[in-house]
């Protein structure tokens, strides 16, 4: 094929080939272009939409009503937040030579006020600050803060189980942190998986309280107490400890009802019949037999006998002060 | 509309005439130029033949200067191999592989090393008549070749006694008699016999100038077209090829002699046209006008293949401009899908960041109000512990039936979490209903309360004493209420 005469073929082909690959290029820049474009706004579109299916709707109306309720939750929080603050712990912390002599005077209050409400206490009760009263050893600097929210709440339980109709306070112990070294660290390990914290936070968390919440809204003492009443003390003492003016709640609860009911021996009742007592002589003369035995108020043995009771109550201490350690 | 402009091309052994052509309106042919140039050359030697014909076509070409690049050539009927022959009777789907094989039988040469084409005359007679032509390929590759070689594009090869009895025949259009064309040249002469739809032509080695020798050849070859070929007597005789007259022919033959006008109903200049030898020009010029009956095509197959790429070259450029219009409408159509998606995305882009500003207004709130939540939270969890205790046994007492009552109590630790509590009770024999178990009694109320577990069990089977019986459950808490 002579390339002279395709001359002007090659020449108009050859131009059109360069118009054909410049368009082909402006063709790729405007899909790009296009692309890019499309894709933008596609994901406008799905960020309009999202924002038009936004709960509540982004609108000035709706700024409006959110803030009223926030203003209104939060009022309504402080108010919730108040109600469970009613008898806050003092903000002041103790000296360390202080703590001795506050301590003795917490023990004694209680002690008269066993005495005056007629309720056996145990000689030797002091609620674990033993070493501390009457003179005894000062607590070092680091341990007075906590020592101090500590007789706080033993001075708080007491205050609940005074007022009731208890006939004896048999214990009323709090958690003594200062004498142990070393934690157990089954109890640690425990304490940290309870509270979300690594186990170095839960050692520090001992020296400053039983428990402490790990957004700091509130620390946790817990006073173990140990009491004997009637039911329906038991029932005014639960009750009391739901209502304290100091936050307060009962975390363990275990009793023993003091009855002997159970060990009745029908031989004795054969004896019985030697004896003062008519029932027994009813039931040996065959006048009274098996099972209607007893009359139903001589069943009646909750609420009529005494019953040992052990709590463990959790003193709570709302966002306490800063520094405290 | 600028007319089409070719040349035609008559290389004999001995020189090249050259007409240049112009194609107007439909079949309209004017005769724009004409040149001739000897070339001296040995025939024998076919690559020094090739040379001399570029060599003079150049002179010629340099001498006319045609703006036209597109060339039919003509060959001499002596360097042409001719033969009528008739087709047995054969289905038409079958014609071709006949005179194929027709053309294997008949040319004196291997077929592979011939140019060949074939006319039927009478397609639809029961055995058509076929005129078989054929060239060296060589020779006519060498020729076409040599033309190429001056720029031009070869668009047909054909031979002067086709050439002459195309020109002869439109100017005998109407008449029904046999005509013989005689065309001499200087060492050959071309006798064609035109003869209604039928054709015979034969070439003769013999000078214009012989003479009586010539008229001898034109009455032998009648003879022979008459017998052999079973044609009809020619009724008058048309000279061309710069032969004025035939002496004696008239009285010795019986029939008028007349001398071809080949440039009869062609646009032409008079002073370009005179004493020119044309007719073999204006019957391949009538070849590219369309009005030819005999078209031979003897360009050689790579040429061939060359003149089919050469004319779809403008179909190829229609392709790339088709191409080019849809890319131009593509990219238009893009820039304009993109600009109205630019401002649709102003649009809702503008409506996002409103609502955006809104909700930097709002999510503080909402996050403040979320804070709240959470510490609403912990004091409803740690307000609810306050009354727990008092609720599990305010619901272990109501739960107990009557005659049944708590003799003690003890917490049921998993880890140093309380999880329930185990009760020890106590039921007078003579409360029980005949025949109720009082202890899965309690046990089944029990897990019926919200606040206690499915799981709470019997811990002890009951001991039946003589008026009571003692069992213990342990009442674990539901999920939601562990503290």
């Amino acid at each position: 094929m002579n390339l002279r005469n395709l001359k002007p073929v090659v020449v108009a082909g050859g131009v059109l080939g360069i118009v054909l690959l410049i368009e082909l290029f402006l063709l790729v820049g405007a899909g790009i272009r296009h692309s890019k474009t499309k894709h933008a706004l596609g994901q406008s579109r799905r960020k309009l939409s999202q924002l038009n299916e936004r709960q509540p709707f982004p609108s000035e109306k709706n700024v409006k009503v959110v803030q009223e309720n926030l203003d209104r939750f939060s009022y309504e929080l402080n108010e919730l937040a108040a109600g469970l603050m009613l008898d806050p712990f003092p903000r002041g912390a103790l000296e360390a030579a202080n703590f001795s002599a506050r301590a003795q005077d917490v023990i004694e209050r209680i002690q008269t006020g066993a005495r005056q409400s007629g309720i056996v206490i145990p000689d030797s009760l002091e609620a674990g600050f033993s070493r501390y009263a009457s003179g005894g050893t000062v607590p070092s600097k680091e341990q007075v803060p906590r020592l101090t929210r500590q007789l706080y709440s033993v001075a708080r339980v007491a205050d609940v189980l005074l007022d009731s109709r208890v006939v004896s306070i048999d214990d009323l112990s709090r958690e003594i942190f200062e004498t142990a070294s070393e934690p157990d660290p089954q109890a640690l390990r425990r304490r940290s998986r309870r509270s979300g914290l690594a186990e170095q936070d839960a050692q520090k968390d001992r020296r400053v309280a039983t428990y402490v919440h790990p957004e700091g809204m509130y620390y946790i003492e817990r006073v173990k107490i140990a009491f004997t009443a009637k039911e329906a003390a038991v029932w005014q003492v639960l009750e009391a400890f739901a209502a304290a003016p100091h936050f307060m709640t009962i975390t363990e609860f275990s009793h023993a009802t003091q009855t002997d009911i159970l060990s009745y021996d029908p031989k004795a009742v054969i004896q019985g019949r030697e004896g003062d007592d008519e029932t027994l002589q009813y039931l040996s003369g065959g006048i009274l037999v098996g099972e209607t035995a007893l009359s139903r108020p001589e069943r009646i043995i909750a609420g009529e006998e005494d019953l040992k009771v052990r709590l463990s109550v959790d003193v709570y201490n709302f966002k306490p002060e800063e520094g405290v350690q | 509309m600028k007319p089409h402009s070719f040349i035609a091309l008559y290389i004999g052994t001995d020189f090249i005439r050259m007409g240049v052509f112009a194609l107007r309106g439909q079949s309209e042919l004017e005769l724009l130029d004409y040149g001739a140039e000897s070339i001296a050359s040995d025939p024998a030697m076919n690559m020094a033949r090739e040379a001399e014909v570029a060599s003079a076509l150049k002179r010629l070409l340099n001498e006319r200067k045609p703006s036209a690049r597109t060339a039919v050539i003509c060959m001499e009927g002596d360097a042409a191999f001719s033969r009528l022959i008739k087709l047995p009777p054969v289905a038409p789907e079958k014609v071709s592989q006949t005179i194929r094989h027709e053309a294997v039988q008949n040319i004196p040469f291997p077929i592979d090393e011939v140019v060949w084409d074939a006319h039927v005359i009478n397609a639809s007679a029961p055995e058509p008549e076929v005129l078989l032509v054929a060239v060296k390929a060589d020779m006519v590759e060498g020729l076409v070749h040599a033309v190429a070689a001056n720029g031009l594009s070869v668009e047909v090869v054909d031979v002067a006694p086709a050439a002459l009895l195309n020109a002869a025949r439109r100017t005998l259009a109407g008449r029904d008699e046999a005509t013989l064309l005689v065309d001499a040249g200087g060492r050959s002469i071309n006798l064609v016999f035109i003869d209604g739809d039928r054709l015979f032509f034969r070439t003769f080695p013999v000078p214009r100038s012989a003479g009586e020798r010539l008229v001898q050849e034109i009455e032998r070859s009648m003879t022979f077209y008459r017998n052999q070929q079973a044609g009809r007597a020619p009724q008058r005789i048309l000279l061309t090829g710069g032969l004025k007259q035939l002496d004696g022919a008239e009285s010795r033959l019986g029939m008028p002699v007349e001398v071809f006008d080949a440039l009869q109903g062609i646009r032409s200049d008079k002073a370009l046209s005179a004493d020119a030898d044309l007719a073999v020009l204006v019957g391949m010029g009538l070849r590219q006008s369309g009005a030819s009956t005999l078209n031979l095509d003897l360009v050689p197959p790579a040429h061939r293949k060359a003149r089919e790429t050469r004319r779809k070259q403008p179909l190829w450029l229609i392709c790339e401009g088709v191409l080019i219009l849809t890319a131009a409408v593509w990219i238009w159509g893009l820039h304009k899908m993109a600009a109205q998606a630019k401002t649709e995305y102003a649009g809702v882009q503008a409506r996002v960041e409103s609502l955006e500003e809104v909700v930097s207004r709002l999510a503080p709130l909402e996050s403040r109000i979320e804070e709240l939540n959470h510490e609403y939270g912990i004091y409803r969890k740690i307000t609810r512990q306050r009354t727990f205790w008092v609720e599990v046994l305010a619901d272990l007492r109501n739960q107990m039936p009557e005659g049944m009552f708590l003799l003690s109590s003890d917490p049921i630790r998993d880890d140093d979490a309380v999880t329930g509590i185990r009760v020890n009770v106590v039921s007078y024999l003579d409360k029980e209903e005949k025949g109720a178990d009082v202890v899965l009694l309690l046990r089944d109320r029990l897990r019926s309360m919200e606040r206690f577990s499915d799981d709470t069990r019997v811990h002890k089977r009951p001991t039946k004493k003589l008026f009571t019986r003692e069992f213990s459950l342990d009442v674990l808490f539901a999920k939601e209420e562990l503290l």
